[in-house]
């Protein structure tokens, strides 16, 4: 029933021997033979001096139609192909704004042997490291590039743009509040199992998005929020909570996730515990406050002329009487009755 | 005893603008080492050589101006179950439109709108016009319906009103068993309708300067579920909801070479138009005026906020950069009388709160690289909640019937400071390892422990062994400690000298998270990640002790060939807690144990290019299991609390038949089964607590079969 110590300590030796491992797996990998980075280095430079194609979009659109394994025709549907806007890779140098100048690329007929020359790619597969495929993201996007993007969690992370973006599609998934949480679940997969709890934000179903609270490129937040502060966040939906109130609950006040369970939670309205243990974690008062609710305050379902249910323990336990638990502004509302 | 507060605003700026950080400082003349880093940013050479006249994009396929694709579709639900339509709109049988009408001009110009689900409770539009690189306005609206529960039983005639009466024929008593008469109660349903309507619009200024202004709306209307109390007895009210909240905020971006400047204003608008609640006692009442009671509702209340951002980048890819904002909540709804029992009616100290709290934040970063392998992060953080309303003495009458002591009201207050520095290297073999401090004070004013520090040490370690193998691993100690608890005279509630609040008290805390990405092939790509970590409370004998969190999941999708795609997932997550209480007002004597469980698993598929590439089948089938344990050691007798559970099933399958290039069909079928136990919940009836009259709710057990059926029509 209670933690066993000493699973815990194994637990703990397990993950420092698998930390050990990895780290020394790691440092025989720095200064073993490292995978041959010349090719990368060979890439930009190339690009850097390659003619680009004498036709633009016309020579690419040549082999990639809608019939080639990676599809690619979909960004003629987005705001990317837009020529009269200057600032998108159709104003400017079409596919090779992005995918560097064609070079030797577009050879029509290869000698035996013979590997076709690289472009720039945005996949796994990239040749480029993933700062050098965000740079060129960012040449256009310079605002996310600038506003924070730069030694944020997701940048230090080496996530790059492609990571989560889909460019050569009619929408982005990204873009939808419905589909964010699938791709954003790929690296925060503990987040996406919280939206499957009880009780939780209505982001399974669509009406919030990842993006209702978290902005993933620029934040001076730590948790990358949209405000400066958890609080804030809550309360561009939750405004009522936000006072000042006459009589304030002080959790409230400092942080609203030292009682709720943003990403979800078994408990009603997302509680990280369900009341009393919860406020008991921080009320031992004497009197009903610091008393035990065992079993002793279930209704009493064999006897039933033996009522014995505790108010204590069910309905809502505490906030049964302490309804205005996030603040009360009634003269008469000290203890958060009213 | 009465703090005065008036000098702490002028301190709280004096503390802004003269505390140093030493990290900020070191890293600062560190910056100044002459350091290269390799250029960024890629551009060819030849650029000018291009022949753009050739460029004519004849392959490029050319949009049509205008397209619209509408979907008209029937939902048809098996049973009218009320909670199934929380937050998707879906009950009973129902039509419902779907689309989009886009129009984009080769010019720029553009005007979307997409529309979905409207006919349910649930619908929401999009509608944004532009012209791309110069303007845009953009307006959105959605409902969100919250449905909690519906068959549920008040002693309220009139459920949802601002003046609750009783039922005709109730007769009041002090034990809820005498409340067996079911023809003296009134059914209704607990929810909420959310409406949010946001407006948009932005504008560039050549290349420079851009604005933008934002406008949110959200309106509340439906019942909640509150409670009043009567002295230990205590019933559910169903509270009346009609508040608005309105948001708008304006801002300009300046955008040059080296430097990146936002200012912002912002003001929010909280209007309640259910400033009080009053309600028939359906207890009888112990004292005289006991008989009616009156609730507050949350205040009216008004934040505005400004802010500025701006960054220097004085070298590529390093930049320092500072934030400042300062802000200040207002609420001045007037006073509710002390209580509608005009024996016990004394005068208010003032007849407003006049509350007022003014928030401070000041933060400067630093990011600097010192060559394309290694570079330095480091951040100083100060903010500031200063409450500045007044303190005033209170005598509260207690539920309507008792005179309360006098009570002094608390405007808490508090003071942050976060730091941190980092320092990450990186090389082009694709391993990446960061090393950092990071430390968060607290400087709580009006409470028992008055700071608190926590003090971290993270590492981080990230390999792409190859394409096919990826590694991350990350791992944080922390250890927070606090000044001695202090007596706060303004409290007239002692607690257990022995409690230690977890958010102040003593604490280690360790964290470890590890992800494995593997690509055996181009189409297989499988993701396991695993997250431990523990709270350990160690000096605290009443309160929370220990609390430990540990998640495994595993994520696999596979391209099996051009047509068909599977995934496979599974997830599982224990939180585990341990708390300790004293019913004697001294050392511990009880102690409760809470286990909270989910596990997730489920499978999707998706074949395309059936029947000549006309048929799109697609499906997937979910299932969460979720439990929350409770055992309880009371001086030495061990006992559990009945499980609260919930077990929620989801199989879906869709099938998408393009009849012509205009014309399609979509078959949508959903099952879902859900059930869930909640002993504080189930079968609280009346007379199941002498003293306790709730709505009689019963967990959610039911399960659906929906049925979509749509035809889309483009043009």
């Amino acid at each position: 029933m209670y933690k066993n110590t000493s699973s815990k300590e194994i637990v703990i030796k397990l993950i420092l021997l698998l930390l050990i491992s990895i780290g020394s797996l790691a440092i025989f990998a720095l200064f073993a033979a490292s995978p041959d980075t010349k090719t990368e280095v060979d890439l930009l430079v190339l690009k850097k001096h390659s003619d680009y194609s004498s036709k633009g979009a016309d020579t690419c659109l040549k082999c990639h139609d809608e019939d080639s394994e990676f599809p690619v025709l979909d960004i003629f549907k987005t705001p990317h192909a837009v020529k009269t806007d200057k600032r998108t890779p159709f104003g400017q140098q079409q596919c090779e704004s992005c995918h560097g100048p064609a070079g030797e690329h577009d050879k029509s007929r290869l000698r035996k042997g013979e590997i076709r020359e690289s472009m720039i790619s945005f996949d796994n597969k990239s040749l480029l490291p993933v700062d050098q495929r965000n740079k060129i993201c960012s040449s256009c996007h310079q605002k996310i590039e600038k506003s924070h993007w730069e030694g944020s969690v997701h940048q230090v992370g080496e996530v790059a743009c492609n990571d989560c973006h889909t460019i050569h599609t009619t929408k982005d998934p990204m873009r939808s509040e419905i589909t964010q949480l699938d791709t954003c679940g790929n690296c925060h997969q503990s987040h996406k199992l919280a939206s499957n709890r009880y009780s939780t934000h209505p982001i399974k179903f669509g009406q919030m998005g990842c993006t209702s609270c978290h902005s993933l490129h620029e934040s001076d937040n730590e948790n990358l929020l949209k405000r400066e502060t958890s609080n804030e966040v809550c309360f561009d939906c939750h405004a009522e909570k936000r006072g000042p109130f006459l009589w304030e609950h002080e959790p409230v006040s400092e942080d609203c996730s030292l009682c709720h369970a943003p990403h979800g939670s078994n408990q009603p309205a997302m509680l990280t515990q369900r009341a009393p243990f919860l406020c008991q974690s921080c009320h031992s008062s004497q009197g009903h406050p610091s008393i035990a609710n065992d079993d002793s305050g279930l209704i009493e379902r064999r006897f039933p002329a033996l009522r014995t249910g505790s108010a204590f323990l069910l309905g809502k336990a505490c906030v049964n009487c302490h309804t205005k638990v996030h603040g009360s502004n009634h003269p008469s509302g000290s203890k958060l009755q009213r | 005893m009465v703090k005065d507060k008036t000098n702490l605003g002028t301190n709280a700026m004096n503390k802004i603008l003269a505390k140093p950080s030493l990290i900020i400082i070191c890293l600062t003349i560190a910056a100044s080492v002459i350091s290269t880093v390799s250029a960024s940013g890629f551009e060819g050479d030849k650029k000018d050589q291009i022949k753009m006249e050739k460029w004519k994009c004849e392959y490029c396929p050319v949009q049509p101006e205008l397209q619209t694709e509408l979907s008209l579709g029937l939902g048809l639900v098996s049973d009218d179950i009320y909670h199934y339509s929380n937050y998707t709109g879906f009950e009973d049988q129902q039509f419902f439109l779907s689309g989009s009408v886009r129009m984009i001009k080769a010019d720029g110009e553009y005007w979307l709108n997409e529309f979905d689900r409207i006919g349910t409770d649930a619908p929401k539009f999009m509608s944004q016009y532009g012209v791309q690189g110069h303007y845009k306005m953009k307006l959105n609206y959605q409902r969100i319906p919250v449905r909690k529960f519906d068959n549920l039983i008040t002693p309220f005639a009139n459920p949802g009103s601002n003046t609750l009466r009783l039922s005709d024929n109730w007769n009041r008593s002090n034990n809820t068993a005498n409340f067996d008469n079911p023809n003296n109660f009134t059914n209704f349903s607990l929810g909420v309708d959310w409406d949010q309507i946001g407006l948009k619009f932005s504008y560039i200024d050549g290349n420079k300067l851009e604005y933008f202004v934002d406008y949110n709306r959200l309106d509340k209307k439906g019942i909640q579920e509150s409670s009043a109390n009567q002295f230990f007895r205590s019933n559910y009210i169903p509270m009346p909801i009609d508040s608005t909240s309105e948001d708008i905020s304006a801002r300009i971006i300046y955008n040059a070479e080296q430097w990146f400047s936002t200012i912002s204003f912002r003001l929010s608008k909280f209007d309640n138009a259910v400033n009080s609640v009053s309600y028939a006692s359906p207890f009888l009442a112990l004292n005289a005026g006991g008989n009616v009671g009156r609730l507050s509702t949350n205040p009216d209340n008004n934040a505005v906020a400004i802010s500025l951002n701006t960054r220097y980048s004085y070298m590529p890819r390093s930049f320092l950069k500072l934030n400042m904002s300062y802000g200040r909540l207002t609420q001045d709804e007037p006073y509710l009388p002390y209580t509608t029992n005009q024996n016990l009616l004394t005068e208010l100290p003032q007849a407003s709160l006049n509350g007022e709290i003014d928030t401070q934040k000041l933060s400067l970063r630093l990011s600097h690289w010192i060559n394309s392998n290694w570079s330095i992060r480091a951040k100083y953080e100060y903010r500031d909640r200063y409450n500045k309303t007044s303190m005033q003495t209170y005598r509260p009458v207690i539920t309507e019937q008792f005179q309360g002591d006098s009570v002094i009201n608390i405007p808490y207050d508090l003071t942050r400071t976060n730091s941190y520095a980092y320092v990450d290297w990186r090389n082009k073999s694709k391993h990446s390892v960061s090393f950092g401090v990071k430390q968060k004070k607290l400087e709580r004013r009006f409470q028992s422990v008055r700071n608190t520090s926590d003090d971290s040490f993270i590492a981080k370690y990230r390999a792409m062994f190859s394409e096919q193998y990826q590694l991350q691993v990350s791992g944080e100690k922390s250890s927070r400690s606090g000044s001695a608890p202090e007596l706060i005279d303004l409290i007239n509630v002692s607690e257990n000298p022995l409690l230690q609040r977890f958010n102040v008290a003593d604490r280690d805390l360790a964290k470890v998270n590890l992800q494995f990405t593997h690509h055996p092939t181009d189409s297989l790509s499988a993701i396991i990640s695993t997250q431990y970590s523990e709270e350990d409370y160690s000096d605290t004998e009443i309160g929370l002790q220990y609390s430990w969190t540990n998640n495994l999941n595993f994520d696999l999708s596979w391209h099996v060939t051009d047509s068909i795609d599977l995934g496979l997932f599974m997830e599982k997550e224990k939180i585990e807690t341990n708390l300790g209480g004293s019913a004697r007002f001294s050392g511990r004597d009880w102690l409760v144990n809470n286990v909270d469980k989910i596990i997730s698993y489920g499978f999707s598929f998706s074949v395309k290019g059936l029947l000549d590439s006309q048929l799109k089948l697609s499906g997937s089938l979910q299932l969460s299991d979720a439990d929350t344990l409770i055992a309880i050691n009371n001086a030495g007798d061990n006992s559990q609390l009945p499980n609260n559970d919930s077990l929620w099933g989801i199989a879906d399958i869709k099938a998408t038949y393009r009849y012509s290039e205009d014309l399609g069909f979509t078959l949508n079928y959903v099952y879902q089964d859900f059930e869930r136990h909640d002993f504080a919940i189930d079968e609280v009836v009346p007379g199941a607590a002498a003293n306790l009259l709730t709505f009689s709710a019963m967990s959610h057990k039911y399960n659906v079969n929906h049925l979509m059926l749509s035809a889309s029509y483009s043009f």
